[in-house]
């Protein structure tokens, strides 16, 4: 049903109309920042990569087509985005990030999360490319291995390839805080 | 199903069948429910799979406003550049009021002494033009 609803805001937005736009950008600005925050791995460089990925769907808009859906092809423009960012710049952790992160209600809690993310970020963070996109597709976004291996133009085999290889690495590196 | 392949299942998806493919996944439940050696191996897999659903970074709400505010003067559609200073589009681009936006995509590739008409920018010492005409995968940068 979203999906339908976000056609028409394409739509909209294809004529030029901005508020379609704030609306469409809005509904997926969270999981969009999420998403490019997982990718990079680092909160101010998701931003810029939103701020970019945004600016293409109010760009682009009068020459999109609904063949993939909206969600998937801003997936696609978002991941392809956040790779080339990286690509770009050296990683930077999320400490490094310009804003705080919004306070946990148990600080105890909140130190132990943080520090879990940041172990899992290094580690996430220093996997080949391809299998970072499909952990992070496939874990964090509850994507398909169809979905993954379209969005990635890969088999689902060669998905599940990446996974095992991806999995295997991310134990090694993580075995000291899987082990308590 | 094949032993090997529900090793495979886990080795790849973790073990919540509900990440496993759905065509298998009853196959592979009743073949686990019926090897009990597996649960070595499952339960090494639920460990990473709770490490990386841990993994959940908050998205920073000045972040969001900062982005939505940027929202609120967009350069025209027609244009299809947009023009920042440096490398990619830094932050420089949401910052950037409407007028420089669209004085330096009609003069793309060169340099501009803007007055700050619209803002605080007063020069942009080079200007990258990202083309975003055909789609995601198009970057076209051109510098200077």
């Amino acid at each position: 049903m979203q999906e339908a609803d976000d056609h028409s805001l394409m739509a909209e937005v294809a004529d030029g109309n901005e508020r379609a736009f704030r609306t469409l950008a809005g509904r997926h600005l969270d999981w969009a920042l999420r998403l490019a925050g997982r990718l990079t791995g680092n909160a101010a460089d998701a931003e810029d990569v939103v701020q970019e990925a945004m600016l293409r769907v109010w760009i682009n808009a009068p020459r999109w087509r609904p063949d993939a859906g909206f969600r998937t092809w801003f997936y696609r423009v978002v991941v392809n985005l956040a790779l080339d960012w990286r690509r770009r710049k050296p990683f930077r952790p999320l400490s490094d990030a310009g804003d705080p992160v919004d306070p946990a209600p148990d600080p105890q809690a909140a130190l132990s999360r943080g520090q879990t993310d940041k172990l899992v970020t290094a580690a996430i963070a220093e996997l080949p490319e391809r299998q970072r996109v499909a952990v992070v597709l496939t874990y964090h976004e509850g994507l398909s291995n169809a979905e993954v291996a379209a969005l990635l133009d890969v088999s689902v085999g060669a998905v599940e390839g990446l996974l095992v290889r991806a999995r295997r690495a991310l134990r090694e590196r993580l075995a000291p805080a899987l082990k308590e | 199903m094949q032993r090997a392949r529900l090793q495979r299942l886990i080795d790849a998806y973790g073990a919540d069948p509900a990440r496993w493919p759905a065509a298998e996944r009853d196959a592979a439940k009743r073949l686990l429910a019926e090897t009990p050696a597996m649960s070595a191996r499952l339960e090494d897999a639920a460990r990473l799979d709770r490490a990386l659903d841990d993994f959940n970074p908050a998205v920073p709400k000045a972040a969001q406003a900062r982005l939505r505010q940027g929202w609120a003067n967009l350069p025209p559609q027609e244009t299809a550049a947009v023009a920042i200073a440096g490398a990619g589009l830094p932050r420089l681009a949401r910052m950037l009021p409407r007028a420089v936006m669209l004085a330096a995509a009609s003069v793309a590739g060169i340099v501009i002494g803007h007055s700050g008409i619209d803002g605080p920018v007063t020069a942009i010492a080079r200007i990258d033009v990202v083309t975003l005409i055909s789609g995601p995968e198009s970057i076209l940068l051109m510098e200077e």
